[in-house]
């Protein structure tokens, strides 16, 4: 089931009220309940791989109990290799098999020798990398001696599937998200109203800009060799307005919906596109993902404390495991690994700039069209095609800026509002706390905007028959 | 991954890289009695002004496609307004195959019943079988016949784009809201639910791609004429003629050169033309209605393999084979020249207005055969004969009505060359009068009349003077009612005083 979709409207509809009405009575009933909608929310998708997500809940669960209670440091060791075998091996079988194998056959064609290796028809569970790397950071903690584990089962699993961030994310973590699942919730008007009116602003930017930008990009790629110039410029730079209003989206709304429901779900975003160097932008952007790798991969690989070449070491081993999280292919690794060099080299170039306001401007206009540059090969198909795009970016041919998926006066229309998220979100960035302000505002005015929210969505939102296709990016990671 | 700025430090002292306070923790918040009533009572609000907004917006029409041609809505407008007034006796449902390759008109005459086509184009058996449910709450027909071209392997909630828009406008044509409301979990997918209920939420592009569209819509809006395309004062039974000229010799030699396009081996039927297919045999069972199953053909040429084709779909129709007339099999086909035949190499070949009269006849003459009795005879019925007389067809079929001046029986049941007559008959128009014989087939029984001349004498008034004439008819092949072969030609408008019987002597 996908967001923007009737059947997630009905389903959350009935949830929301089943939740308020009759299930949250009592702590063992909200968590059957949740536990129940989020199997229905994930089997909506495909039943089958719900055993997934249950043999992940089980085993983690099983070995959480078994590695807090455990004392002896190998045997502590040796559970914590079962569940990170358990669930790095569900993930390696289904996301990444047949390019592990493809990449095998690829090498030794290379020098000549044909292996007979079989690829298989795997179909990649939806969100299977999000909650793994949940599941994952669970264990771990525990591991750690960070967290104690979860008082029952139930908990547990409702804390591994609950639906509005099973599919993906923000990868919580068990302490901030698990204990929740312990707590008798009550309504409180604000948290609805802030959860709902959170949803819709994800759903605008889904909608309304995203799937817009979507059908630019998605003409552009089509074709690399049909675009030249300009036109190859932009669609470099709307696609990476859309992965951001894209996935910001679909966190907003997770979080927004979590939040009706009485529960709090970390931020994801907190304006990356205003970051003026690169290691600033990866504490803005994907935050669950990119603290996750932080605390489970970089420290323990010792961080930046061993030196410089170890530092280098440590965030190049990071951010290609990053680029490989995302997808199986070689295009994924190649970006991340661009974006580690960006911090290790570009940081370094542009550190005098960060001195003075517009050096500042100008250097965060650099990382937004770098990181454009970089994400050329996350949406290419294949590495050729993103080489040849990037190679036929220009500033020329602007004669064809509207033949790709929009015309003219759409086109308009989504600089316009790529304009009017950046002054928003520097009206944020500058401190003030405009959800705070908005909701003093007079009863008139504010239900302008909630009316302007919901008919910006009907009337102005790229959605119907053949317009695109309008799943969330993140759903094939 | 904020690597590079993370701080030396054991991983339990590691803090959170984003504190920045969310909405819900910044706003001050005073406890609400009732949250959930009051939230809902404010959601509900919401909901009312916008779903408000949208309900106005589709009735008012700003968000309209374009209806110039929409025949599907004219359909409906026409089959509600006769309700009550001109009873439906054969009900024929399909697609564009069948408003394309029956003409009602002659239908109706030749079976002196009233038939109405109820078909929109692009659609399958499973709108068929929604369309002919909510027909059915208006009319109560004797005899329904089914079009097999619909019985596809489409499955109705995997329809793409085009076909969606094909569904879309046959439910937008439709007025019973209850029987749409019934049949819209069935005809679309859940993404499509609102899309078939609302213009506006449908069509909302058009603000970026079909301004012109909009500002027509508002023209109408604000001169008030309405978009329902009005039903004209005469009848209308549901007719689209779309093609008047058949197949050129240039596409003959397609088929020569590249042979048929249509393979009747790729020829598959899905599971919903199975469960609809039977759901309209069920419910004409119900209704007490007679189903009848009508193939209408594509050029001979234009199809290989039919016996396949033919093998699967008798699979759907199953034991109701012997109520299905065939125009596709080695019986029929040959009687379709190329004329009767859209000019296209296309898959989905239609019929000319010609080839439509052609099965037009041979369907009235299956359902003759198939359900005697079942249709009221209403040929003798004075607001009947008012209401088809000036139709298409009428001449060829029935007696002229009382008080038609320019069409008459100059003779009746004579016999000229040896052959009986059932009766000669003159139509006169502006510019050119029609003779026409009527000969029971029996007479002619052997004979194939396809190319073949009746002559005919007749006396005519030649300034005060009786003359004799004679005039070769051409046998009419593409009027053929079920009991008689017609025989007809123009004739200079000359008063015809009468016709040579054989058996009386002149």
């Amino acid at each position: 089931m996908i967001f923007n979709s009737i059947d997630f409207a009905i389903f959350f509809v009935l949830v929301f009220f089943s939740y308020w009405l009759v299930f949250r009575r009592t702590i063992l009933m909200q968590n059957i309940f949740i536990v129940a909608v989020s199997y229905l929310f994930y089997g909506w998708w495909d039943w089958r791989f719900l055993s997934l997500i249950l043999i992940s809940s089980l085993v983690d669960y099983t070995v959480g109990k078994h590695l807090f209670t455990q004392t002896n440091e190998k045997k502590r060791k040796r559970l914590l290799l079962v569940t990170v075998g358990a669930n790095l091996g569900l993930l390696g079988f289904f996301k990444y098999y047949n390019f592990f194998a493809d990449s095998f056959i690829n090498a030794f064609a290379y020098f000549g020798v044909d292996l007979d290796v079989h690829t298989l028809n795997i179909i990649l569970p939806v969100g299977i990398s999000f909650y793994t790397f949940q599941t994952l950071s669970y264990t771990l903690d525990i591991y750690y001696r960070r967290m104690e584990p979860a008082r029952d089962l139930l908990g547990f699993m409702a804390f591994v599937s609950f639906f509005p961030q099973l599919v993906a994310g923000p990868i919580e973590r068990a302490k901030h998200l698990l204990p929740q699942f312990y707590e008798k919730k009550s309504p409180d008007y604000a948290m609805l109203k802030s959860g709902l009116l959170l949803m819709a602003w994800g759903f605008f930017k889904k909608i309304v800009i995203a799937d817009r930008l979507a059908r630019y990009v998605d003409a552009s790629y089509q074709d690399v060799n049909a675009v030249h110039g300009a036109p190859a410029l932009v669609a470099a730079i709307f696609f990476a307005f859309q992965l951001y209003l894209d996935f910001s989206a679909y966190s907003d709304i997770a979080i927004g919906s979590a939040r009706t429901l009485g529960f709090d779900l970390s931020p994801n975003f907190k304006r990356p596109y205003l970051s003026s160097t690169f290691g600033a932008f990866w504490q803005r952007w994907h935050i669950s993902l990119s603290s996750w790798f932080r605390d489970y991969l970089y420290i323990p690989l010792g961080g930046n404390r061993k030196g410089t070449a170890k530092m280098i070491r440590n965030i190049m081993i990071v951010f290609l495991l990053s680029g490989l999280w995302h997808g199986a292919s070689w295009n994924f690794v190649i970006w991340g690994g661009i974006n580690g060099l960006f911090i290790i080299v570009l940081d370094k170039l542009t550190k005098p700039l960060n001195k003075t306001i517009l050096g500042r401007i100008a250097s965060t206009v650099f990382v937004v069209l770098m990181w454009s540059l970089s994400l050329v090969f996350f949406r290419a198909q294949t590495l050729p095609d993103a080489l040849h795009m990037i190679g036929n970016i220009g500033t020329g041919n602007t004669a064809e800026l509207y033949n790709f998926g929009i015309a003219q006066p759409e086109f308009k229309f989504t600089i316009f509002l790529l304009i009017a998220l950046v002054l928003f979100e520097i009206l944020q960035e500058t401190g003030k706390l405009v959800y705070d302000r908005f909701a003093q505002t007079n009863f008139i005015f504010r239900w302008a905007v909630y009316l302007s929210l919901a008919f910006g969505i009907i009337l102005l939102g790229s959605y119907g028959i053949g317009v695109n296709d309008s799943n969330f990016i993140y759903f094939q990671f | 991954m904020s690597a590079k700025n993370t701080k030396p430090a054991k991983p339990s002292n590691v803090k959170p890289v984003v504190t920045e306070p969310q909405p819900a923790e910044t706003i001050s918040t005073k406890p609400v009695k009732s949250p959930i009533l009051k939230f809902t009572l404010k959601m509900a609000f919401l909901t009312a002004i916008v779903f408000g907004v949208i309900y106005y917006s589709d009735e008012k029409g700003y968000f309209n496609p374009d209806e110039t041609n929409n025949h599907v809505a004219k359909k409906w407008d026409a089959l509600y307004e006769m309700q009550g007034k001109t009873p439906v006796d054969v009900l024929l449902v399909g697609n564009s195959h069948l408003y394309t390759g029956i003409n009602p008109e002659n239908l109706s005459n030749a079976l002196g019943a009233t038939s109405f086509i109820m078909a929109a184009p692009g659609t399958n058996i499973t709108d068929t079988y929604f369309s002919l449910k909510e027909a059915l709450t208006i009319c109560k027909p004797g005899v329904v016949v089914v079009e097999t071209y619909g019985i596809d392997d489409a499955e109705q909630h995997e329809l793409k784009e085009g076909e969606l828009s094909d569904q879309f406008k046959s439910f937008s044509a439709r007025k019973n809201f209850g029987e749409k409301l019934a049949s819209t979990t069935q005809l679309f997918s859940t993404d499509n639910y609102l899309y078939a209920w609302s213009n506006t939420l449908r069509n909302h592009d058009y603000i970026f791609t079909n301004r012109p569209q909009l500002e027509a819509n508002q023209r109408i809006i604000e001169r008030e004429e309405g978009f329902h395309r009005e039903v004209k004062k005469d009848l209308y039974l549901g007719r689209y003629i779309r093609f008047r000229t058949g197949l050129t010799d240039s596409l003959l030699g397609l088929y020569s050169k590249k042979g048929a396009p249509v393979n009747g081996k790729k020829y598959r039927y899905g599971k919903d033309a199975k469960y609809y297919t039977d759901k309209i045999v069920e419910l004409c069972k119900q209704e007490n209605i007679d189903v009848i199953f009508l193939t209408l053909p594509m050029y001979s040429k234009h199809v290989k393999n039919f016996s396949a084709w033919e093998k699967r779909l008798s699979e759907v129709i199953g034991a109701h084979k012997d109520r299905w007339l065939n125009l596709q099999t080695n019986e029929h086909i040959g009687d379709f020249a190329p004329e009767s035949f859209e000019n296209t190499y296309e898959n989905n070949q239609h019929m000319t207005y010609n080839g439509s009269l052609v099965a037009t006849y041979k369907l009235a003459e299956f359902i003759k055969k198939k359900s005697p009795g079942k249709l009221k005879d209403r040929s003798k019925d004075p607001e009947w004969i008012a209401l088809f007389s000036p139709i298409d067809g009428y001449f060829y079929n029935q007696r002229p009505a009382k008080g038609d001046t320019l069409r008459s029986i100059l003779a009746e049941d004579i016999i000229v060359r040896g052959i009986k007559v059932k009766d000669v008959r003159l139509e006169e128009t502006k510019d050119a009068n029609l003779i026409m014989a009527r000969v029971p087939k029996d007479q002619l029984k052997g004979i194939d009349p396809e190319g073949k001349t009746f002559k005919i004498s007749f006396r005519y008034d030649n300034n005060g003077t009786e003359n004799v004439a004679f005039i070769d008819l051409l046998f009419d092949k593409y009027h053929i009612p079920p009991d008689y072969y017609i025989f007809t030609q123009g004739i200079k408008p000359v008063k015809i005083t009468g016709i040579v019987d054989e058996r009386k002597p002149d």
